[in-house]
Order: C-alpha cells, then structure tokens, then sequence
C-alpha cells in the first residue's frame, strides 16, 4: 500500500512538473486540485481488484503501444519458408516461448502485434463513438421536443438490432469499397499501416480491420447517446442552468461548460468497462473470418486459426484466449473500482481508509 | 400577457391577462400563493419560459435611453445580451442556483465575460469586489470556494454577486430570502437597499412574506389564479385591503401596521387552473360572494392608484 502510494505520489509529480514548465503559475492555483487527485489515487490504491485491474491495462495499453519495436520477430517473418522444422512448433521448442504458427511465425510476437491492433481498435472506435453519442445524447436532453424525439428513435432504432449482428453485416460488406479508397489514398493507407503497427506493403490488408472500427463506432454511439441524454434531463431542471439561462449564455455554452461536466463521471466509467467490450467484440469479429486478414493477425484471427487444429496446437488458442481474457478483466476491475471511488457515497467510506 | 403551459393534463392557464408597470428605481413586490403565477409572470419578462409552457400572447416593452423595444419580439440572439446584462435574476434556492462544479470566483467571473467578452480570468479581481459588495467576509479567499464550502447566506449573497456583476438596470428577485433563515433574510433585505441605492436599479421582488413587503417594497401587486386581483402603494395596500383575498393574505400573517389576535387562514386551496372558475377566480373561496354575479363576470381591474379586481367596489 505505502509502495502503492509512493508510485501514485511520483506520477503526480511528474504530472504537475510537467504541466508547470507549460503553464507558469499552474501549480500554485490547482493546488487543491491536485490534493483532489492525489486522494482520488490513494482511493484507487486501497481497492485490490481496482490495482490489478490498472496494472493489467497499463501492461496491455504499454504492449500495444510499444509493442511492434519489443517483438523478438516480424509478424510477416515467415521463418517456416527456411527453416521447415519451425512448422507448429509447441511452446519452448526451438527456443520459440510461445510456440509458433503454421507458417513458422512466433506466437509471442503474433500476440504482441494482436496487442496494437486491439488497442488501436477499441481507442478509436470509443474515441469516435462516445463523443458522437455524448453530443447526441446532449443535444436531445438539453432542448427536448422534436429534437429529443428524433434523435431518441433512431437511437432506439440502433438499439433494438443487435449490435453484433449490424457490426457482422458492415464489416461483410464494407471492406471491399475501403480497400478501394486504401489504394487511392496512399497517404491515408501508410498513416494507418503506422496507426496499426504493420508495414505499408500490407496496408492494403488492413481494409477489414478498418471497416470492423467503422461498424463498431456505428453500433456504439446509441448507448452514450441515451445514457446521457437520461442524465442531462435531470440536470437541466436544475436551478443552476436556469441561473444560467438568465444571466444570458448562450444554449451551447451551457451545455458544455455546465451541464456536460456535471453529467460526465458516469460516462467515464461507462468508458472503461466498454473498453473491455470493444476488445471482446472485435476479437469476436476476427473471430470470424471478418477481422485481421493474413498476414496480419489479432487475437481474434489467432483462435480462429488455431481453431480448426484444436487441441493438437493448443497454444494458438489459449495464448490469445488468455490475452483477451486477462485485458477484459483488467478494464472491467478498473471500471469497478472507478465507480466506486467517483460515486461520492462511497468514496466518503473509502477515504475513511486513506 | 398571457402565458399557458401545454401538459398532458390540459392547458394550464398559468398567467392570464397581467399587465403592469415598473418605474426607474422602485421596488415592486409580487405577493400571492404558490401557483399563484409570480414566478412564471417574472420569467416571461426575458423569455425564459420552458417547453410546456408558452407565452400565448403580450408584449414587454422595455425603455432604454429613450427608445422602447418589446423583449418578446426581440430575436433569442439579442434577448440574451440583455439577459443578465440589463435585466438579472435571483433565485430563490441558492444551493442549486450555483453550479456544483465551479468555484463562485469562476462563477462571477464567467457572469462577467459572458456580457463583456474576453477571458474569464481576467475578471476574477473583479469578482473578488463584487463579493466585497455583498459583504462577504474574505473575500479573497472565498472566491475559491465552491458552492457546498458556502453556507445558505453565502451561496445567497454569491448568487446576488452575480446578479449584479453586470449592473443590471432591473433585478428580479424571485423569493429571495425564502431558502435562508430570518438573521439572514434581514442582512440580505438590508444588502438588497444597499445595491439599489448604489446601482439605481429597479427591483422585481416575489415573496410569500408580508412582513418583507412592507419592509422593502414601493408598490404591491397581489395575484390570485394566474391574475393580478390588487395593485396598490405599499402603505395604502396594508392599512386598506379591499380584496377580499388580500384581506384574508393580511389576516394570515402578522400584520406589521394593524396589531391583531388570532392569524386566519384564507379557506380553501388554490384553484385548478387547467380549467380556472368562471367568473372571479376568488368566488369559490370568497366570504363576500356575491350571487349571481361572481361567478358569471370577470371583474376588471380599475385604472387608478388603488386597482382592485372585485365586484365589491363597482
């Protein structure tokens, strides 16, 4: 715990030396914030599963960032072609840790690339999809009427098909026109070839990844939207956004500086347990066949590989099995103990301990 | 103006057919039950009537350096600029009227950049007088508090703060004083003179409080279902009631010119107004109905210093 509190303590350091060499004077007005974030830490620290859950995703979003630079091999290093003894090789063999596929390429390092490639998938498709649905959600809270009403049944449209069953049907059928637009846009198509940590020749490979964050997005906005629209019908009644009114702002500003702020702690958490949700549905899509294309692998395309030489190369399945399950935990832990600690009920008991 | 809310329920007819004036730097108060349409009569002044409700029909006109304009007509982008500006509210809970999130320095600050453009931080010294001027103690340092630091009196002089960051020509002040204890309503009926003495503004003041009325005000105004039933100087309304609904309000309360034994409660509750008796408004709950003819007309309000909405006095 004292550990615990000394690491949280260095990254707030670190935090605010780096924010006062921006900004002057920063660190004497935030003073009480900082203080705020601090317990907001130690809060953290006292709830196990919440430390686990964070160090489980720190380990995940840190191999997804670095991981293509720390991968012992390529992911299209097909060692089989010299050396054929590499051919489904179980794990330890030839000195491969992990084992290898059936083209003789490392499991550990296939996993490691799969990490980006998860990452990759899930920030931008919450990146894209929770905004577009926070400003939905606001929109038809805020003004209410015909504006709520349509923006609340096409919502309710999206969230009465399933969302795996829309993400199956645009992930079938978008990735041909995006694989077109990939080859006439070279630019775009080497920015996501770095996005996703693959070579540019094989940019042109990744239009089925592309059009799976594309379905996801447009299957993850209606939940923000209608989450947020509930919590902003509250707050509007609130005297404060009618203070706010009469003191003459304009309708945006309100929105955003007032209401938005008081609705967000919430919608954070939401955030984190979607994370979890993005990766298992995505690994679901690659599952089947609508993901990754070879060579380029994620979890998903692993398993479904592995898959039909089950259990005979066992270690295609449960390596990747294993990944999704530990960052789904990790992301689901994390989210617990984040409601718990923004939740001011409770968070008054946990800073009893602190 | 007439103002009715749509509800599932039917049309409430929430304010029917009020009209007054006020005049450069007097206090006007508004007095009647709850639901009487104090409140929503204030609100439609600047607009800031919600879906269901709906200002029907009326004018505001509103004269500035000689010329006149109508609030209502006015487009939503102008209206705003005189929204806190030229006419400021304050409401009547305090502890929600101030966003949690923010300090009360950021707050006042953000008052003040709305209607003078530029960076909100520039105004925070400005915010630190402004707080001076309601006589909040230290002031430097409550600018960084936050709303739950601040007790009910605070939050209170905060919100006025606000209200008058701009200098407003016109405060309404809607049940001020009713969310804070009687200590507090004096000092803050007491920092009420104080700022139009010095700023010349004229005040809107909504009250349930009697004694608050004849304390502050210049003019009454009495409402009853949505209507104006009495318009009266202040001293005039308390010493001859002629409303029979202001009578009852006066034997209610303890009256602070005519001593008297026993407070009366006015019989009766206030009426549906989806659909509002016919005739007088009153005439259900009225000791002096007169038959046959309350219940059928509507009174007119007179025209002269002292208007009365009754059958009695025509």
């Amino acid at each position: 715990m004292k550990i615990l509190d000394k690491v949280a303590d260095g990254f707030l350091w670190v935090l605010v030396t780096a924010i006062a060499l921006v900004r002057k004077d920063w660190y004497a007005k935030n003073k009480a914030r900082i203080e705020e974030w601090r317990l907001t830490l130690y809060a953290l620290n006292r709830s196990p599963t919440g430390v686990v859950g964070l160090f489980l995703v720190l380990g995940f979003v840190s191999v997804g960032v670095a991981g293509p630079f720390l991968a012992p091999y390529s992911y299209n290093q097909f060692l089989y072609l010299e050396r054929p003894e590499l051919y489904l090789v179980p794990p330890g063999a030839h000195g491969m840790p992990l084992g290898t596929d059936i083209y003789g390429r490392d499991v550990l390092s296939l996993l490691i690339y799969g990490a980006r490639v998860s990452l990759v998938i899930s920030v931008i498709t919450i990146a894209l999809g929770v905004p577009l649905g926070i400003l939905l959600g606001l929109l038809a809270g805020y003004y209410g009427g015909k504006v709520d009403e349509t923006i609340m049944r096409i919502t309710d449209i999206f969230l009465a098909f399933p969302a795996l069953v829309l993400a199956l049907a645009l992930a079938a059928t978008l990735p041909q026109r995006i694989r077109e637009f990939l080859i006439s846009e070279p630019a775009f198509a080497s920015l996501m070839a770095a996005v996703f940590g693959v070579s540019s020749e094989d940019a042109i490979h990744l239009a089925p990844l592309i059009s799976i964050f594309t379905a996801l997005i447009i299957v993850w906005w209606p939940m923000y939207a209608r989450v947020v629209r509930g919590m902003v019908l509250v707050e509007r009644e609130k005297t404060y956004v009618e203070a706010a009114k009469a003191l003459g702002y304009s309708s945006w500003r309100i929105m955003t500086r007032h209401i938005l702020p008081n609705v967000m702690s919430p919608v954070v958490v939401l955030v984190t347990f979607d994370f979890a949700t993005v990766n298992l549905l995505a690994a679901g899509l690659s599952f089947l066949g609508l993901g990754a294309q070879p060579p380029i692998v994620d979890w998903g395309s692993l398993i479904n590989m592995g898959g039909s030489r089950f259990p005979t190369a066992w270690w295609l399945v449960f390596f990747p099995g294993v990944a999704i399950f530990l960052t789904a935990l990790g992301w689901n832990l994390l989210g617990d103990a984040l409601r718990d600690v923004f939740d001011p009920r409770v968070r008054r008991r946990i800073e009893f301990k602190v | 103006m007439t103002v009715y809310f749509y509800t599932y329920a039917g049309v409430v007819k929430a304010v029917e057919n009020v009209s007054f004036e006020l005049y450069k730097g007097e206090v006007l108060a508004i007095v009647g039950e709850t639901g009487s349409g104090k409140s929503v009569t204030t609100r439609a002044i600047t607009k800031l009537i919600q879906p269901p409700g709906k200002i029907v029909s009326g004018s505001v006109i509103y004269r500035r350096d000689g010329e006149e304009v109508d609030l209502l007509k006015l487009p939503e982008e102008e209206l705003r600029k005189i929204r806190g500006a030229e006419i400021a509210y304050v409401f009547q809970d305090p502890s929600s009227a101030l966003d949690p999130l923010y300090t009360i320095g950021y707050q006042i600050a953000e008052a003040v950049a709305a209607h003078r453009g530029g960076k909100i931080k520039q105004y925070l010294s400005e915010a630190v007088n402004l707080l001076r001027n309601v006589l909040i103690p230290d002031p430097e340092s409550r600018v960084r508090a936050f709303p739950h630091q601040l007790s009910g009196g605070m939050k209170q002089r905060s919100v006025i703060a606000m209200a008058i960051s701009n200098r407003p020509r016109i405060l309404i002040a809607d049940e001020p004083t009713t969310a804070v204890d009687v200590t507090v309503q004096a000092q803050i009926l007491h920092l009420f003179k104080q700022l139009k003495e010095q700023l010349g503004m004229s005040i809107i003041f909504i009250t349930h409080n009697m004694g608050l009325v004849a304390e502050f005000a210049d003019r009454v105004i009495v409402m009853y279902g949505g209507k104006i039933v009495e318009e009266a100087p202040v001293m005039e309304l308390f010493q001859n009631p002629r409303h029979p609904y202001t009578q009852g309000l006066l034997r209610a309360v303890i009256n602070p010119i005519t001593p008297q034994g026993r407070l009366e409660p006015v019989p009766g509750t206030i009426p549906n107004l989806i659909n509002p008796p016919p005739g007088c408004r009153f005439h259900p709950r009225c000791p002096y109905v007169i038959k046959g003819k309350c219940e059928k007309e509507e009174p007119p309000l007179g025209n002269d210093n002292h208007k009365v909405a009754c059958w009695l006095y025509t």
